[in-house]
């Protein structure tokens, strides 16, 4: 596969917590239009590797590329997040006394003047938000926080989509509403999921399992 | 279009009004404060400065005639003739609140040392010519009674010394005042200078001008006949010094009181500010975390917190500045210190240094928890049960 379709390239990924090592070199490449779970047992390292992905945690050994682009473990990488990587957490993180709208703009606030950016309105309307954009946060449903959290990920366009669980918190139905918006998502972007969930799983392109820091199947 | 700026930045409405009004009540205080000592500081030296021998404390700036006063209505001056500590004229013709006295003879040994204001006891007292160690052989006394400090022709700056003041017109060189002199409280409004001249004088007031020409219709306020220079130039010098020291002693204490409440005040409310601020950005770690990790720099995120709180801390001191100098200016006019220039009240190296100081505190105060909270670990806070 030609290496302009890796979205993120991750090459002997370590990372130790005092003396106990939670990572053993762990090498990934993922790719544009692609959909991929990371499974493992509590304690494998799972979300360990996605703060390392997702540029959370510069503190670890080995290399990421994004793009092509080599990640420096020097800098805050606070603009390589921004135009790289959107985040859909389990618990939402939505910021409550603001507006969906202001929610889903919010990484426009800290993103370069001319970052390229989806049409909020279009956005919030295939997530079935287009009537909420002006109700505060703290009114919604989790389903609801889910989508806006979604919509606030796609906002900016990014490369790779990091979702932690993101069908944790959400009913059923309004999971496979949310794993069918990732489905759609990942059509020009990576799309990594750490999940629990067989369901979530089983619609991935790709399933990579963590054991004891390293990956056993992928 | 850019639609960053549309997207609210963080803020909490009572943190802000808190940072608000601590930021103003410890500026607005402690500028009142140092702009209060500076008046004191003002009226005490008023009473105690001591002039070089043969000081001329108000003299002409041009020629003006005696008719020139006459003509405007201007209340004549008695002159009077102090020769070796005893008046000369008539007792009847003493009784003025304005008075012109020329010391003649006085030596150096002989001349009074300082008088204590017998009228800070805030009791009404006859007026007494307090020559004092401020005159010198020669000298003429120009007393402006209470009647010609609120004569509108006076509706001038009594300026400092070593201003100038425009009487009728014509423009002195104040030199210094002698002392206060009037019979009346000290907190009262009338200040009664007495303006110590040579050179010039006698082209307004001609010597040969005796008492029996002059008619005025003065209330008597004053009586320069109780002044006993017998027992004036008994007080030894150092009395005066040491009355003297103990006034200045008493003047730094409470302006040592001020500056120590000034940064008391200082210290607490800075103490105040940091728990403001700690508590405004405690649980929000996540909120902060979720910005951290979609692009909000450490400096982001200390401007979207911290925004708005040094916006309303700095107009918190902008409002201190300001009603401090009008409560200064109140508090002047009270004590009846140059009550005609009101920038005299305002103590600009005092009130820089506490802006400056306080500014500095502020900022640093309300800076440095959000500071500390844009170096959390982003891992850590948007880490999720599982």
């Amino acid at each position: 596969m030609s290496n302009s379709l890796n979205a993120l390239v991750a090459e002997g990924l370590t990372k130790s917590f005092g003396n106990k090592e939670v990572l053993r070199g762990v090498s990934a490449t993922f790719r544009y239009g692609e959909m991929t779970a990371i499974l493992g047992q509590s304690g494998s390292g799972k979300t360990t590797l996605l703060n390392i992905l997702g540029l959370l945690d510069n503190h670890y050994g080995g290399s990421i590329s994004i793009h092509g682009e080599l990640i420096s473990k020097k800098r805050d990488n606070a603009d390589a997040r921004n135009r790289h990587v959107g985040f859909v957490f389990q618990s939402f993180f939505l910021v409550d006394y603001l507006s969906v709208r202001d929610n889903i703009l919010l990484p426009r606030r800290y993103a370069e003047k001319n970052a390229p950016v989806l049409d909020i309105d279009k956005l919030a309307d295939s997530l079935g938000i287009g009537s909420l954009l002006d109700q505060k946060a703290a009114t919604l449903s989790g389903g609801e926080k889910q989508r806006v959290a979604l919509a606030r990920s796609l906002s900016l366009h990014p490369d790779i989509l990091i979702c932690d669980e993101p069908t944790g918190n959400l009913d059923h139905d309004n999971a496979m509403v949310v794993l069918k918006e990732l489905q759609m998502a990942k059509k020009d972007k990576a799309v990594i999921i750490v999940t629990h969930s067989e369901d979530v799983a089983a619609g991935c392109d790709r399933l990579l399992r963590l054991q004891e820091g390293r990956i056993v199947h992928g | 279009m850019d639609k960053r700026k549309k997207v609210a930045s963080a803020s909490d409405p009572k943190a802000i009004i808190f940072l608000y009004f601590t930021v103003f009540l410890v500026s607005f205080f402690s500028l009142l404060s140092a702009n209060m000592t500076n008046i004191d500081v003002r009226r005490e030296f008023l009473d105690y400065d001591e002039f070089p021998e043969g000081y001329s404390l108000f003299s002409s700036g041009n020629e003006k005639t005696y008719e020139t006063f006459v003509d405007t209505n201007f209340a004549p001056f008695p002159h009077y003739e102090i020769e070796y500590g005893t008046l000369s004229s008539e007792e009847t013709s003493v009784e003025s609140p304005e008075c012109l006295v020329k010391v003649y003879g006085l030596k150096e040994s002989e001349i009074p040392p300082y008088v204590p204001s017998p009228y800070r006891d805030d009791s009404l007292i006859p007026f007494t010519l307090k020559a004092g160690n401020l005159l010198s052989h020669g000298d003429f006394v120009l007393g402006l009674g209470d009647f010609l400090t609120m004569d509108s022709s006076f509706a001038v700056s009594l300026a400092e010394t070593g201003g100038s003041l425009k009487i009728k017109g014509s423009t002195f060189a104040l030199k210094g005042v002698m002392d206060q002199c009037h019979a009346a409280k000290r907190s009262q409004k009338p200040i009664v200078p007495i303006w110590v001249s040579k050179a010039t004088f006698e082209t307004f007031f001609p010597p040969s001008l005796s008492s029996s020409d002059l008619s005025y219709s003065l209330e008597c306020v004053a009586k320069t006949d109780s002044y006993d220079f017998e027992s004036q130039s008994a007080a030894p010098l150092q009395s005066y010094r040491l009355i003297k020291r103990e006034e200045e002693q008493k003047l730094k204490t409470s302006a040592d009181e001020r500056f120590s409440l000034t940064i008391g005040l200082m210290a607490i409310s800075s103490i105040a500010i940091v728990i403001i601020q700690t508590l405004y950005v405690k649980g929000r770690d996540e909120e902060i975390g979720i910005r951290r990790a979609i692009g909000a720099s450490r400096f982001d995120i200390v401007a979207d917190f911290g925004g708005k709180s040094l916006a309303y801390g700095l107009f918190g001191l902008s409002s201190a500045i300001f009603l401090s100098a009008l409560g200064s200016l109140l508090y002047g006019v009270y004590c009846s210190v140059e009550c005609y220039a009101p920038l005299l009240f305002f103590d600009w190296s005092a009130s820089l240094t506490i802006i400056g100081l306080y500014g500095l505190v502020f900022v640093m105060a309300s800076l440095i928890p959000l500071i500390l909270a844009a170096h959390i670990n982003i891992s850590e806070v948007l880490v999720e049960e599982r």
